[in-house]
């Protein structure tokens, strides 16, 4: 007997088996969760370009600004690892005290071992890190973060790290109700003629900045008018007769506790109102002298609640409707998800 | 006898020379004072200073800033000046060392350490300010008369004196930063403070260091002879009747007090007391019976002029006092060390 097989046949056997074994194959491709590299290049904060996998699984943050930002956008399962600064939301800090290998030291020097083991798919870095070189001469890319000159710079980094962690919408829902804010205080401000003079104070006596840091942005978008502003140091220490003849309206000093403490606070205030010769100051006569917690103010989706204190605190009169007390409770509920 | 009448011509006509020359640094300080106060980066005329001060109803922000501010300010730059100099002159001349200062033996660094530890703990809103005095003369006591034991174990040879300085101040510099390091953003002040700065000088601070200063300028010219007597080496000063031992100890508490009380007000300001008495000798050699005086006048007017520059540089910005000075202090401190190789502390 012969086989008498039609061509037909054997062709629609050979497709048959083709079929199947591409199925599998794909099936095998799709369940093993490999997927062909989907990459981003990006051009960081140093203007330098970084080509990262997209979206990025694994992230080491050397900034404690990017790790909060990371939880505001319900991402926090990211991050391998964290500067020893990153302390906020408090379960970041519960994580940092109790998990080996989370916690990778300071920003500026951090440990390059404990990085080079999480093998993140981006490290978070400022520019003063010192060993970002070392960290990519080990394949591991770093995004280098810009200093914040003012709240759009803020507003960028919280898009930027939403789609570097495909977060996209949550960084865009966050981003709008700052912006909502941010325009509504600009609203009221712009037609004044009147600007209160402000002087803020940070760590030390003196101690100040120019228009082009976050505090100096804040007072330009409340209405204020930093004396300092025209410096052409970002940060300085002016001189103690100048701020005494320049006569601010508004005194607004930096607390940096790591949780805002009532009594060291009050202690604060008291020393600036009693300083030597400060006594002839428009603020300290009027009781205008106010602490803020840093971490109001610095780069992170909270820096919306130092602006509506700025707001309060310099325009007293425009801003009677809003509570600082309650923004903030939002806030932390809402977009911390912390229950107050 | 006529060569005795000409050494005695001689010597009254030299005494002469060096007390006109304290008249000249005398007058040439109070110029420099009126000038810095006059200057500042508010420009007020000496009439409406006159007026702030006595007038009958000032403007009370002009007031406040000559008052309150710009004349506390120039007299602690005089006062500790002079402190930090009278400390140069008197640790030079014991040790028998040019290197010798507060600065390079590491007792700066001692109050310091003493100051920031009292900072670190809040000590002061406990103990009032007087605990930052207090930690920081006993760390720098402890430094001198670590330095000076380490040196002396090997009999006090002018390096070994000032490579044990080296060595413990950077054992108390270590020390600072490590507090700086654990306390974290807590310690607001401390490295501002380090850098050396009068922005906060005040009059109850005055009060603080005149009493010091005062006596500290009675004492050492009382024992401006001694002075005298034990640069010249142990030996000799023990031929003139002096206690050595106890003398040296009580100079270097001395010295070190007036160091400690400085320093805890201003911070390390380095290269004053180096400089200062050495511009002395240069120019009216080292008796110290004028060394002394002079040095403390000229340091007055280093740390003045320092700090009168560092408020006008970059108006209205400050810069740190301490950078004026070690850039005027460093080159000069070489230009020393070329020039003259030979006797230059007795």
């Amino acid at each position: 007997m012969e086989f008498k097989v039609k061509k037909a046949t054997v062709v629609l056997t050979a497709i048959l088996i083709i079929a199947i074994i591409t199925s599998y194959g794909i099936y095998h491709f799709l369940s093993s969760g490999y997927m062909p590299d989907s990459t981003a290049t990006l051009i960081d904060g140093a203007g330098r370009y970084t080509t990262i996998k997209h979206p990025v699984e694994k992230v080491v943050s050397l900034a404690s600004s990017v790790s909060e930002i990371l939880c505001t956008l319900n991402a926090s399962e990211v991050l391998c690892a964290v500067d020893q600064y990153s302390t906020f939301p408090p379960y970041l800090k519960e994580k940092l005290d109790t998990v080996d290998d989370f916690n990778v030291g300071s920003g500026a020097t951090p440990s390059i071992e404990t990085i080079v083991y999480h093998k993140p798919d981006i490290v978070f870095a400022w520019p003063y890190c010192t060993v970002i070189d070392e960290i990519e001469d080990r394949g591991i890319p770093v995004y280098v973060l810009k200093y914040p000159d003012d709240m759009a710079d803020i507003i960028d980094l919280i898009k930027t790290v939403g789609y570097i962690v495909g977060r996209e919408g949550r960084a865009e829902e966050i981003s709008s109700f700052m912006t909502g804010y941010v325009e509504m205080v600009e609203d009221r401000t712009k037609e004044l003629e009147q600007k209160p003079l402000v002087y803020f104070e940070l760590n030390e006596p003196g101690k100040t900045g120019n228009g082009s840091t976050i505090a100096g942005s804040l007072i330009k978008i409340t209405g204020g008018a930093n004396i300092a502003e025209n410096s052409s140091l970002k940060y300085l220490t002016i001189n103690n007769e100048y701020i005494i003849s320049t006569n601010p309206d508004v005194i607004i000093k930096f607390y940096y506790g790591t949780e805002p403490n009532e009594e060291e606070m009050d202690q604060l205030k008291e020393e600036i109102v009693n300083r030597p010769g400060w006594s002839v100051i428009n603020a300290v006569k009027n009781d205008r002298v106010y602490v803020v917690d840093y971490a109001e103010c610095s780069t992170s989706p909270r820096l919306i609640i130092g602006l509506v204190r700025y707001a309060k605190w310099i325009h007293p009169e425009l801003f009677n409707d809003i509570d600082a007390g309650e923004l903030a409770e939002y806030v932390y509920t809402n977009i911390y998800g912390l229950k107050t | 006898m006529s060569s005795e009448v000409d050494v005695n011509k001689l010597y009254r006509k030299v005494r002469g020379k060096k007390i006109f020359f304290l008249f000249i640094l005398t007058l040439a300080l109070l110029a420099i004072t009126i000038i810095s106060i006059c200057i500042g980066p508010i420009s007020i005329s000496i009439q409406d200073i006159i007026k702030a001060i006595f007038g009958e109803n000032p403007d009370e922000n002009l007031r406040a800033i000559v008052l309150d501010v710009r004349i506390p300010r120039v007299l602690m730059a005089v006062m500790a000046g002079t402190c930090l100099s009278l400390a140069g002159v008197i640790m030079q001349g014991l040790l028998r060392n040019p290197l010798a200062s507060p600065y390079v033996l590491g007792v700066a660094a001692g109050a310091a350490f003493g100051a920031a530890l009292a900072v670190a703990f809040g000590l002061q809103f406990i103990f009032g300010e007087y605990a930052l005095f207090m930690l920081a003369l006993v760390f720098s006591l402890v430094t001198m008369f670590m330095v000076y034991g380490l040196a002396s174990a090997r009999g006090v040879e002018t390096e070994t004196l000032i490579l044990a300085g080296i060595a413990i101040g950077s054992l108390f510099n270590a020390l600072v930063s490590f507090l700086i390091y654990v306390s974290g953003e807590k310690i607001y002040g401390i490295v501002f403070w380090l850098m050396g700065g009068l922005w906060g000088a005040d009059w109850e601070q005055l009060f603080i260091i005149f009493p010091v200063l005062l006596g500290g300028i009675v004492i050492t010219l009382n024992c401006s002879w001694d002075l005298n007597a034990l640069s010249m080496g142990d030996e000799v000063a023990m031929n003139l009747g002096i206690n050595v031992k106890f003398s040296k100890i009580f100079l270097l508490t001395l010295a070190t007090l007036l160091t400690a009380v400085t320093v805890s007000l201003t911070g390390t300001i380095g290269f004053i007391g180096l400089v200062a008495p050495h511009i002395v000798r240069i120019m009216i050699g080292s008796d110290h019976r004028f060394l002394l005086p002079a040095s403390g006048l000229v340091g007055a007017m280093l740390l003045l002029s320092a700090d009168t520059l560092s408020r006008m540089i970059i108006n209205p910005a400050e810069m740190p006092v301490g950078i004026i000075t070690s850039v005027i202090g460093v080159p000069f401190f070489v230009y020393l060390l070329m020039k003259r190789r030979k006797r230059w502390w007795i």
